[in-house]
């Protein structure tokens, strides 16, 4: 094998890496930012789910990819505001609704999807034209490097920049410290006066438009057509991805190119014919996020009063 | 941790509220289903009397309801123990999946007469569903991994495993095309439960379960420690619970069950396991055991109505053309309204308890 082959295989394997990154990463830190508040939602992979049929319809009925990022985008706040009403105002129990909002979307979804095929005519699934990646002048011209970082979808630069925003955001402004101790002691600010409820709201919003974007970029960019539970566990991975990086931002962009590594190697090695079953692959995020969780000893960082409801005496 | 306080405060709702608020919530999970029926262009009555006449039309229609009951039943018995004691396992699909595939591979390994292979298998089952789940309790018990997370993705690796068991063609009869093992040999499956009748010995095992749980619950010590975890785990620990060792009986004891339900639907109806086949029950099992209020009794219930809304599912598709996918839906908008009602009813309990 020629070194040219070689690096051609290691420059699109690593590319492949960032794209699969960018959904896993807008889900991770829009849910950082929710835990972050103190509500426990689990409902991340249903509100990508349905935010990814809502990008699909949406997008094939107008014609328009941006009307279907936006229909995703909305759809994301409204499954998560739907969370802050149960969870917020009504202080029902987060578990069981964070797991009944996946429920209800993988059902939705499916019979949704399932009548709206027959619309479509047997054999005839139709496909959106997906979002081109974007090379940024000059840049995308560097060897090897500039092919695998600078020649992506605009999601996935986004997806990074986000990283970094989220981190000065909680870090360097004072709506991020309130928002930090608000997971901690929200007494603390309900003393000052300052709304838990309004925060933790417009947490959860963020978190919704973030999960509305990642399954906007699983329909328009990754892929061109919805497919039932196409979000195949990733808002569960972004649920242990947070763990793994201590509910702090930079160590989460790691565990997201940890796993988005294992994706991008799991599609080259079926390309490539490796002698391993495909299943092992297919299977290993979810392996590894057990041994992940077996070998994490700090939780420094775990909000105190992550998925208790704030009850004001 | 005082994360369970909420729940202390909050009186614990009776047999009688909980009967109406899951009436209540069934009722306008209906309503909505409709609207959402009529939206699509689809006659809702006439969709719902499809259902109705799938789930109970006549006696073999209910048959076919308690038959798909039954694997609800032993998930909803699986994820009500879990919850009574807050252990948030989603595990029970993944452990379904387990025990079938365990019962399938001993019948694999030998043969035996009839009578013993169905005891072989049944044990099997649920031996496979308690080491599934035993696996999660080990992993929170030993290195503190999340029973959530660990279920979650041990539901995904169990289904991959089964993949690669068929495409390798381990399990696949020689010339097979669809994905899904070769048919269980004949001493292997579920005798007649009631003789005259198509219910497989499954049925009755659930019924039995169902009586048991409610046994070990309400007269027991043992159940009696479950509760006393669920409600306080401090407090439970002062009084000699050891919590790794509790976590691990009840995630294996909840596997088991599910297992049970692994060995009634692929070795009572289907005879063989695919993917499909076995889809759903786990989701199923958790949303009736919420509307259940985790008591057992209630379990049954509510698996029997579920496995009408399933068993009639399939004939409303067949006469109204209305996907049976519907179903699944209709599943997590009952959990949905019921939480939803949730609300309604603790504030009327509210009212009388802190009127100052």
């Amino acid at each position: 094998m020629s070194d040219l082959f070689q690096q051609t295989i290691l420059v699109s394997m690593f590319a492949a890496m960032l794209r699969i990154a960018a959904p896993l990463m807008l889900a991770s830190i829009g849910e950082l930012v929710v835990q972050r508040s103190g509500i426990w939602f689990l409902g991340v992979e249903g509100s990508m789910l349905m935010s990814a049929f809502a990008a699909y319809t949406a997008a094939l009925s107008s014609g328009s990819m941006y009307v279907g990022l936006l229909a995703a985008v909305l759809t994301g706040i409204a499954v998560h505001l739907s969370m802050a009403i149960a969870a917020v105002t009504f202080k029902i129990n987060q578990f069981v609704t964070g797991l009944g909002i996946n429920l209800l979307a993988s059902g939705l979804t499916l019979f949704l999807y399932r009548e709206s095929l027959k619309s479509y005519g047997s054999g005839n699934i139709p496909t959106v034209d997906p979002f081109e990646t974007v090379a940024i002048p000059g840049l995308s011209r560097i060897p090897v490097l500039g092919e695998i970082l600078f020649d992506q979808h605009l999601f996935t630069y986004f997806a990074f920049l986000m990283v970094f925003v989220a981190w000065y955001f909680l870090y360097r402004t004072r709506y991020g410290l309130e928002l930090r101790s608000l997971g901690e002691n929200p007494k603390a600010l309900d003393t000052k006066g300052l709304s838990v409820s309004r925060r933790q709201y417009a947490a959860l919003a963020f978190g919704g438009f973030m999960a509305g974007l990642a399954g906007a970029v699983l329909v328009l960019a990754l892929t061109d057509r919805f497919v039932p539970g196409m979000t195949g566990g990733r808002g569960w991975l972004a649920i242990v991805i947070i763990i793994a990086g201590n509910w702090k931002p930079v160590p989460i962009m790691l565990a997201v190119l940890v796993f988005a590594f294992l994706e991008a190697f799991q599609l080259q090695a079926q390309g490539v014919g490796l002698q391993i079953p495909y299943q092992l692959l297919l299977a290993l995020p979810y392996i590894v996020a057990i041994i992940a969780m077996m070998g994490i000893r700090v939780r420094s960082e775990q909000p105190a009063h992550l998925g208790v409801p704030y009850h004001r005496e | 941790m005082s994360k369970s306080f909420r729940i202390e405060k909050r009186p614990e709702m009776g047999l009688i509220g909980l009967v109406v608020q899951a009436a209540f919530a069934i009722t306008l999970a209906f309503v909505a289903s409709a609207l959402l029926l009529e939206v699509l262009g689809f006659n809702a009555l006439e969709s719902f009397e499809a259902l109705r006449i799938g789930a109970i039309g006549d006696w073999e229609s209910f048959e076919g309801t308690l038959i798909q009951a039954t694997p609800l039943v032993f998930t909803g018995l699986a994820a009500g123990i879990a919850f009574r004691t807050r252990i948030w396992s989603i595990g029970q699909e993944g452990q379904l999946f387990a025990g079938a595939m365990m019962a399938y591979f001993i019948t694999t390994l030998f043969d035996l007469p009839p009578f013993l292979m169905v005891i072989a298998v049944i044990l099997a089952g649920a031996l496979g569903g308690a080491l599934m789940g035993g696996l999660a309790g080990v992993l929170k018990a030993r290195f503190n991994v999340d029973v959530i997370v660990s279920t979650v993705m041990l539901n995904y690796i169990i289904v991959y495993l089964l993949s690669y068991l068929l495409t390798s063609r381990l399990w696949m009869a020689p010339g097979e095309y669809y994905l899904q093992t070769a048919q269980v040999p004949e001493a292997s499956r579920l005798p007649a439960f009631l003789s005259g009748t198509n219910l497989h010995l499954g049925v009755g095992l659930a019924l039995l379960a169902i009586m048991i749980m409610q046994f070990i619950l309400s007269r027991t010590t043992f159940g009696y420690e479950l509760r006393a975890f669920g409600d306080n785990q401090v407090a439970a620990r002062f009084k000699g619970t050891n919590p790794q060792r509790m976590t691990v009986i009840v995630l294996m004891l909840s596997g088991g069950l599910a297992g049970l339900g692994g060995v009634a639907q692929t070795f009572g109806v289907d005879f063989r396991i695919s993917q499909t086949f076995l889809f759903g029950f786990g989701s199923a099992g958790i949303i009736i055991a919420v509307i259940a209020g985790l008591r057992p009794v209630m379990i049954g219930f509510v698996a029997l109505l579920f496995g009408g809304l399933a068993s009639g599912g399939l004939f409303m598709q067949v006469m109204a053309d209305v996907s049976s996918a519907i179903i699944s839906a209709m599943q997590a908008i009952i959990l949905i309204f019921f939480l939803g009602s949730s609300v309604l009813f603790r504030y009327r309990l509210k009212r009388v308890t802190s009127d100052e």
